[in-house]
């Protein structure tokens, strides 16, 4: 009996020690099972139907993944949804990955919450799959806010003026809105309490007040006004306080971003062709941001959560969705559209895609650069940013 | 019950390990049975959302925040270091009537990607600026227009720098700097709805329009 017992034990500790993947040595290592983004990640879905398999099948296509059988599947996910969501994961060789049941919110929810579990397991890093858009919607001669689904679910109109609106932007970590609305005739930045509806006027000087842009902080704000006759980057305190005008030439300025620091600005500056820089969120002189190999009016950047990359719109014929480092140096185009905005995981980018009738959000997975249209509402949809 | 089974057992040794072995292997093929065929043993719960609420449908918009001057009085346009000239605040002139039609044939047109104001519009500013010169009361606004081939981001600051562009112009006329605020729509207002050039000449524009003094 002891004999017997003594080997069990030498047993268990071979196979802790030289079997690999067990869970604790995952924690550690931090394994993540597709080291190369660039590269489609083959996976075999069975079990799931209606609403459950739709999202499923959105949520991995939109984060890389690729739907094949099987053979050729490096990862398997089984599971069903009769009731409630349930999932497991498995790579090739049948090594469980995941084995997980979703409760609560409804069908929609919680074949998300199991899509990001299965990006996360393979990836190590999480989906967007449950993030949150606001964007503009116009029809006709006007426009309105919106909130939706990442995947353009679940859309909400937030603002019924019938005026025009831009720019919406979302500041970090609290259900609070910030965007340009012309209800007063002239167009004003208002703040906008998600929870109670209620809205502020945030600025309405003489001039234009565009493109508010809430620090990763949450505690400034970085806007265009023209108050001095000419457009130029902005910083206030969230409160409204401490107004300083950040940038001073003939030239106009455009759509302001903070690196994820908060130390810095990248924004659009118009000599000639319309060009990026970046600028000290304190304040100095700004800086030429280099761009080799595109063309044309660089507008609309956007710089990354992980502070790697900058995403912008680049004119050269039409609009391409191009990303350069965010020190400068070689850009690269990705995909046609333009009004890029990076998700919470440096991957994903939401954009505009010009459309016969009109305006599409379009997701992009930067790394594969895989394509997908979010679900459309009636009118053209476009500025998209994203929930923080 | 328990001292009973503990009695039990305590009494038949032997019967004690049978029957743990038993036990245990029973425990084991149930547990396993539940956790590998029916369900997964974790569950994730999705917290209840919280709805999201548009605006309150009333049509007052509060002064929020306290940037300094916000919309306050007109203040006097001191700023004219080359950079632009320092617009005044709006005071009223949101709620005041607005006269379209006075300056509706001075309408100039801009090439495009382009602020400049070409030499065969600038007769149109000259008359704009007399015509509103002899009104002795009222404002002017100016409006920038731009066509739908740039970003929407980036047509509504070259709108605004072809408004300002104008507004120079005319205070370079003699025109009170005051009295003349822009406004920037960038391309979501197209007087032609076309998609070629025809069309697209005719949205690159500014547009003047004389806002009636206060009663």
């Amino acid at each position: 009996m002891k004999k017997i017992f003594s080997i069990a034990i030498f047993l268990t500790i071979c196979a802790a020690t030289f079997l690999p993947r067990t869970s604790a040595q995952n924690g550690e290592l931090n394994l993540n099972r597709w080291p190369d983004p660039k590269k489609v990640i083959p996976i075999s879905m069975t079990g799931f139907s209606g609403t459950a398999q739709e999202v499923l099948r959105f949520d991995l296509e939109v984060h890389g993944f690729e739907f094949v059988g099987a053979d050729a599947a490096q990862f398997i996910l089984t599971g069903n949804n009769n009731g409630q969501v349930e999932g497991r994961l498995t790579d090739k060789n049948k090594s469980s990955l995941l084995s997980r049941a979703y409760t609560g919110g409804n069908t929609r929810s919680q074949a998300h919450a199991l899509a990001n579990d299965v990006i996360l397991a393979i990836t190590q890093r999480k989906g967007v799959t449950q993030g949150k858009i606001a964007f503009r919607v116009g029809e006709g001669k006007t426009s309105e806010i919106y909130v939706a689904d990442y995947d353009g679910a679940n859309a909400v109109a937030v603002t019924h003026d019938r005026s025009l609106v831009s720019a919406p932007c979302w500041t970090p970590g609290e259900r609070r809105l910030f965007y340009v609305s012309y209800k007063s005739g002239f167009p004003d930045i208002l703040s906008h309490d998600l929870s109670t509806g209620a809205r502020k006027k945030f600025a309405s000087y003489g001039g234009s007040n565009f493109s508010p842009a809430v620090s990763p902080d949450g505690r400034s704000v970085a806007m265009i006004l023209s108050k001095s006759g000419n457009a130029e980057v902005y910083v206030a305190n969230i409160d409204g306080s401490n107004l300083k005008q950040l940038t001073k030439s003939r030239d106009s300025k455009s759509s302001p971003c903070w690196s994820p620091s908060g130390r810095e600005i990248c924004f659009v500056s118009m000599s000639g062709r319309a060009g990026l820089y970046k600028i000290n969120s304190n304040g100095g002189e700004p800086r030429r941001l280099q761009t080799a190999g595109v063309g044309g009016n660089l507008t609309e950047p956007d710089w990354s959560p992980d502070g790697k990359t900058i995403v912008f719109t680049a004119q050269m014929g039409n609009f391409n969705i191009c990303t350069v480092p965010a020190e400068g140096g070689n850009a690269v185009a990705l995909t046609d559209g333009e009004d890029p905005a990076w998700g919470a995981n440096s991957r994903t980018v939401i954009f505009t895609r010009r459309k016969s009738g009109g305006r599409v959000l379009s997701l992009l997975d930067a790394p594969t650069r895989h394509v997908k249209d979010v679900s459309r509402i009636s009118g053209s949809s476009s500025q998209p940013c994203w929930a923080k | 019950m328990l001292g009973k089974i503990t009695t039990f057992l305590n009494k038949n040794k032997m019967k004690r390990t049978a029957l743990f072995n038993l036990l245990i292997v029973g425990l084991v093929f149930v547990f396993g049975v539940t956790a590998c065929k029916k369900r997964p043993v974790n569950t994730t719960d999705i917290p209840r959302l919280r709805p999201i609420v548009g605006d309150n449908g009333r049509g007052d918009l509060p002064e929020g925040g306290k940037l300094p001057g916000n919309n306050s009085e007109n203040n006097p346009v001191v700023n004219r270091d080359g950079t632009g000239i320092e617009q005044a605040n709006r005071g009223s002139i949101g709620d005041r009537p607005q006269n379209r039609s006075m300056f509706a044939a001075d309408t100039v047109y801009f090439d495009l990607d382009s602020a400049a104001v070409k030499a065969g519009e600038k007769s149109k500013l000259e008359s704009v600026a007399s015509g509103f010169k002899s009104q002795a009361n009222g404002d002017l606004l100016i409006e920038g227009h731009c066509d739908e081939r740039g970003t929407e981001g980036y047509n509504l600051t070259l709108g605004d720098k072809r408004a300002n562009s104008l507004r120079e112009y005319l205070v370079n006329l003699g025109v009170s700097a005051e009295r003349i605020h822009t406004i920037s729509y960038g391309e979501s207002r197209p007087a032609s709805e076309g998609h070629d050039e025809s069309s697209w000449s005719k949205n690159r524009r500014g547009e003047f329009i004389f806002v009636e003094p206060a009663k």
